[in-house]
């Protein structure tokens, strides 16, 4: 990130560089680059190429008990997708995990994006503190914080329902069931899905701002631009690569969000919760169904691979750069 | 006295009745002396042939417990291994205790990788699905080694029995029963309660009285369908019926919704408990020991274990303030139908040490073994110690409900129900307002599909 100058141009453009072309090069010095990489592809295989081969693979069979025991696999094709795809319930769920997803990495984004701004405004201690803050909760061990916000929103003994009914008075939630109604539940979720995604959406944006050239700003403000129009036309254009990629990331992880919804929920989320995640687990470990289970995940792993695409275009694109 | 022979006497029936259909497998053929019933540790392994002399054997024996054994019978898992020990000096015994949620996706797990443990033990419920595939090591012809294999309770040991073939051990078993609060409940005593409605007057009345936002008087989770369905039972309804092999989901029934109703109404008049947690979460009894519950439903051992020391997780202000009583049923004649649980250990068929296991398993269900189960508020796994646990003042209500059971369709797919949900999400979706006769059609649905399915 030393881009200096227009920054669309010197980002965004792909000039194709010959810097392969010293010819020269004995031959044997060319495999040298694949014997590098060799073990970090090895292992990258290993532990995440078996498995989603054994996922895509389980997709096409049926899978149980019997299977498990027997040691003898029945390959069915198609008909756990046909079975998934036939299933009201199925689309249901696929469409509220993309709305649970665009309304979680909206937030976090958004969050994200004013509070790294806000660090740039404020004193030293103040950024000291605030990133403090952040270190702490990113450090904070899923089901920890998942934890701490069970008994935040605990219907019993919860501190919130306190809170609301003895400290600001605000009616009587004693005895409140933050996730009787599916839709409040899910933003209860949600509030833990982006607090735990923030700091690194903030240190990663901050940082990203700290690389725009503070004269460029200075200029666009003295030529009587709105704050709102330096950062659209500014500070934007520097930022958006870092951008995508961190909005590719948080689509990658707000959409496969799975502990947050079965701990808090007690292992036990009743359908109107169901993510594509939690109705892939309960067929594959609840019912017993791992080939149905499966062919749930691939269905998700297809659906992030479009996600991955900016992603991966962006990180290419960052390569050729340097 | 004569009261509690009667008691006995019932419950014996009613234990052997609301076994499977099983003939008893292999008790009667087998010829090797049964265990005599004592409490010796004499070494069943030797009596079959093993590879290895006892003394000589040597590796690790992996055993799974339920959590329920760490805190209830540490004691009798210490002695157990130490009799095994005795056979087997240079195994190591390697007990892990699992959590009930989430044993079997473990399980199945471990299977599929050949790590299986060398016993594990089995809900009577979750059984089936794994006998009907074969999982489990086959024991028929064992067992007469294993100690009151002639006197088993035939409901419990009936879960861990197909087509005649014996695939587990019983463990124990356990019914529930009312444990309320003498000092509150004071003048309106539960106990004199002839009928569930008499019951749900005097949590009423308990309730009117507490000033209290967050007081139940009788703290019902609203997933808390083992309770629940004893209702749907008590009211002569089901969860499922069979026809011929074939199952149907019952639940829309007139009697089980009528069953239903009961309940929600006594949750409704006296459960501030949210809708949508199990009776695990928070543990039901930890609800009691804070004062915020005036009555719950739990099992056997729970009554001695909220009384006990802080230390132990107890809260000895209770000492003395807390009966216990069968839940009463529909009418003055007849209790509520109870869930008759428990729990069978049984040997993977992966396991590479049977012999090793058998012993251990003999150690574990010894006479001795079973009294200590018993003081710890369980019912045995032989009958020649009903006497025992009905003599036992907190367990005597216990035994008393025991009489009318109820027991999970005997469906090698069960499991899959209970996994998926079907009854937890029916109930918290009754609780929360939807209509029991729209709830339970949806769940029969499901039910109806999921006990049918094929292997």
């Amino acid at each position: 990130m030393t881009a200096v100058g227009t920054p669309r141009d010197q980002l965004m453009s792909s000039p194709p560089r010959a810097r392969r072309g010293k010819a020269r090069r004995p031959a044997m010095l060319g495999a040298v680059p694949y014997l590098l990489m060799a073990p970090a592809v090895l292992v990258i295989l290993a532990v995440l190429g078996y498995p989603l081969f054994r996922l895509i693979e389980l997709s096409f069979q049926q899978y149980g008990l019997k299977q498990i025991l027997s040691h003898k696999v029945d390959w069915i094709g198609f008909s756990n997708y046909q079975s998934i795809f036939a299933d009201s319930q199925f689309w249901e769920i696929l469409l509220r995990t993309l709305l649970f997803t665009a309304v979680n990495v909206a937030l976090t984004m958004v969050f994200g994006m004013l509070v790294a701004l806000l660090l740039r405004k404020t004193s030293a201690w103040a950024r000291w503190l605030v990133n403090f803050g952040m270190i702490f909760a990113w450090a904070t061990p899923v089901v920890v914080a998942i934890t701490i916000f069970e008994w935040i929103f605990d219907q019993q003994y919860g501190v919130l329902n306190w809170t609301l009914t003895h400290l600001f008075h605000v009616g009587d939630f004693a005895q409140h069931d933050w996730f009787e109604n599916p839709v409040v539940g899910l933003g209860v979720i949600t509030a833990l899905v982006v607090w735990g995604a923030l700091p690194f959406v903030v240190i990663s944006l901050y940082a990203g701002l700290t690389q725009v050239p503070k004269e460029l700003e200075e200029a666009a403000r003295v030529d009587g631009a709105s704050a709102f129009g330096v950062f659209r036309n500014v500070t934007y254009p520097f930022l958006r690569p870092l951008l995508l990629i961190v909005t590719s990331l948080e689509i990658i992880w707000d959409f496969g969000v799975f502990n947050q919804v079965y701990i808090m929920l007690h292992a036990s989320p009743t359908p109107p919760y169901y993510l594509m995640s939690i109705y892939s687990y309960i067929q594959s470990f609840g019912v017993g169904k791992y080939g149905l289970g499966s062919a749930v995940a691939v269905v998700m792993v297809i659906i992030l691979l479009i996600a991955a695409v900016g992603y991966v275009r962006q990180l290419l694109r960052i390569g050729e750069v340097e | 006295m004569k009261a509690r022979y009667l008691t006995v006497a019932g419950l014996a029936a009613a234990l052997a009745v609301a076994g499977c259909s099983s003939s008893g497998g292999g008790t009667a053929n087998n010829t090797t002396s049964p265990s005599s019933g004592g409490s010796s540790s004499s070494s069943p392994a030797s009596q079959q042939p093993s590879s290895a002399a006892p003394n000589s054997a040597s590796g690790t024996l992996t055993v799974w417990l339920q959590v329920d054994a760490q805190k209830g019978w540490p004691d009798a898992v210490t002695a157990a291994n130490t009799a095994f020990n005795q056979k087997y000096p240079n195994v190591k015994v390697d007990v892990q205790y699992q959590q009930w949620n989430d044993h079997l996706t473990k399980f199945d797990t471990q299977l599929a990788a050949g790590t299986a443990p060398d016993v594990i033990e089995m809900g009577n419920t979750e059984m089936a699905k794994y006998m009907a595939n074969g999982a489990f090591a086959d024991l028929t012809n064992d067992v007469g080694q294993f100690p009151n294999s002639d006197t088993w309770l035939q409901g419990l040991a009936g879960s861990a029995q197909l087509d005649g073939k014996t695939y587990g051990v019983p463990y124990y078993a356990g019914a529930r029963a009312v444990i309320y609060r003498t000092d509150l409940y004071g003048s309106n005593d539960p106990s004199k309660a002839a009928t569930v409605d008499d019951l749900i007057n005097d949590c009423k009345a308990v309730q009117a009285a507490s000033k209290d936002k967050a007081f139940s008087a009788f703290y019902i989770p609203g997933q808390y369908w083992y309770m629940a369905m004893g209702f749907v039972y008590g009211n002569g309804g089901a969860i499922a019926t069979s026809d011929g092999g074939k199952w149907t989901g019952a639940l829309e029934s007139s009697q089980a919704q009528q069953g239903l109703q009961k309940w929600v109404d006594l949750v409704k008049a006296c459960s501030k408990a949210p809708a949508n947690t199990d009776e695990a979460h928070p543990n039901q009894y930890q609800v009691f020991e804070q004062n915020t519950a005036g009555a719950i439903y739990d099992a056997g051992w729970v009554p001695g274990y909220v009384q006990g020391a802080k230390a132990d997780g107890g809260n000895p202000d209770l000492k003395g303030k807390v009966g216990v009583m069968a839940m009463p049923g529909f009418t003055a004649d007849k209790g509520m139908s109870t869930f008759l649980g428990g729990s069978d250990l049984a040997i993977p068929a992966t396991s590479k040490h049977t012999d090793w296991a058998e012993a251990w398993v003999s150690a574990f269900t010894t006479t001795d073994e079973q009294k200590a189960f018993i003081k710890a508020g369980n019912l045995p796994n032989t009958t020649s110690l009903l006497a025992d646990a009905a003599a036992d003042t907190n367990l005597a209500p216990y035994a008393k409900a025991a009489q009318n059971s109820w027991f999970t369709p005997a469906s090698k797919n069960w499991v899959s129900v209970e996994k998926a949900n079907v009854l937890k999400n029916m109930l918290t979706a009754i609780l929360q307002g939807k209509s029991i006769d729209s709830q339970t059609k949806a769940a029969d649905q499901q039910i109806t599909q999921l006990l049918n399915a094929g292997a």
